[in-house]
């Protein structure tokens, strides 16, 4: 045998006819925060999410994969020094922030070992998301409303264990980064399918 | 003999005697051969090409020229012929226990069931 021909002997792990897409739901704890409020002092919040996915394998390592996911509201506080006319010292105004986070992901995942009943997984992708915050300002209370949307890098790694050949539970965390740092922190599990 | 005929015939000798220390380098594609006869039918192997290829399989049939595996996999793949010069490590596995694999079963279950529990619990913290 030659050492081409050695170099290119392998066995088949995937049958031809394997699924190409999966699918799945799942519920995940969200934390996070809004760098763009300003704020000398700013908090984070943690809230509920759920979602699904859908994926579709290139090859199989490779997955493109878009989500979406909505949260619960959750809360975190801010406080702002500002100037008080006529005194010398400043005043202090804390806020408590209610927010919902409704995100829509496209990541690119590699899928480790092949055809395995485990499979563990990085991903990276984009996420855009639309934050609502229902903002209660003290000392004098008054709410408002801010609804930003970003557009944000993310990565993550988790892993599939399936229950049979076609079915399987799913975790992974996830981290989304603004310019000050991770802006995000989801830890999700769920189950899907593939089809 | 002075001390410097001496070195000298030392290294002479050891230069051109042979190397009977070192073990004669046999055929591989001969020593897996030996090897998958003596393993039986049924037998779960280790198998790793010289692609670098690795998976688990099972022995069905250890031919002349090539070993005869099904791939252990998730999705049923077809028994394939694997030529033993293809083959750059072969082992037999060893029959997992069942408390080892109860036991795995059951810390799996417990902690997917914790973590199930911790995301409800600080989904609700408000």
């Amino acid at each position: 045998m030659t050492p081409l021909a050695l170099a290119l002997a392998a066995v088949l792990l995937t049958p031809p006819d394997s699924p190409r897409w999966d699918a799945a739901g799942q519920v995940a704890w969200l934390s996070g925060t809004q760098p763009s409020t300003p704020a000398d002092f700013r908090g984070w919040f943690d809230a509920a999410t759920i979602g699904a996915t859908a994926g579709f394998y290139i090859s199989p390592h490779l997955k493109v994969e878009g989500g979406i996911d909505t949260s619960t509201r959750g809360t975190f506080y801010t406080t702002e020094r500002r100037p008080l006319p006529g005194s010398p010292f400043p005043m202090f105004v804390s806020s408590q922030h209610a927010v919902a986070v409704r995100t829509v992901s496209a990541v690119a995942a590699y899928q480790f070992f092949e055809n395995t009943w485990v499979h563990p997984f990085v991903s990276g992708g984009a996420e855009l998301a639309r934050a609502d915050d229902r903002i209660e300002t003290l000392p004098d209370p008054h709410a408002t409303s801010v609804t930003a949307t970003t557009v944000r890098p993310t990565l993550g790694g988790g892993a599939k264990f399936y229950v049979s050949p076609r079915a399987f539970v799913r975790t992974d965390a996830r981290w989304t980064f603004d310019r000050s740092g991770v802006a995000r922190v989801s830890w999700r599990g769920g189950i899907g399918f593939d089809f | 003999m002075t001390h410097h005929r001496l070195v000298l015939f030392v290294l002479l000798v050891t230069l051109v005697s042979p190397r009977a220390s070192r073990a004669d380098p046999l055929d591989t594609a001969d020593a897996w051969r030996s090897l998958a006869s003596r393993i039986d039918a049924g037998s779960q192997v280790n198998v790793q090409l010289r692609s670098g290829q690795r998976f688990r399989a099972v022995l069905v049939e250890a031919e002349a020229d090539a070993i005869v595996l099904l791939p252990k996999t998730r999705l049923a793949v077809p028994v394939q012929k694997v030529r033993y010069e293809e083959i750059a490590a072969l082992e037999r596995r060893e029959a997992v226990t069942g408390v080892g694999k109860t036991v795995a079963i059951g810390v799996a279950a417990g902690a997917a069931a914790f973590l199930g529990m911790l995301l409800i619990v600080l989904g609700t913290i408000d």
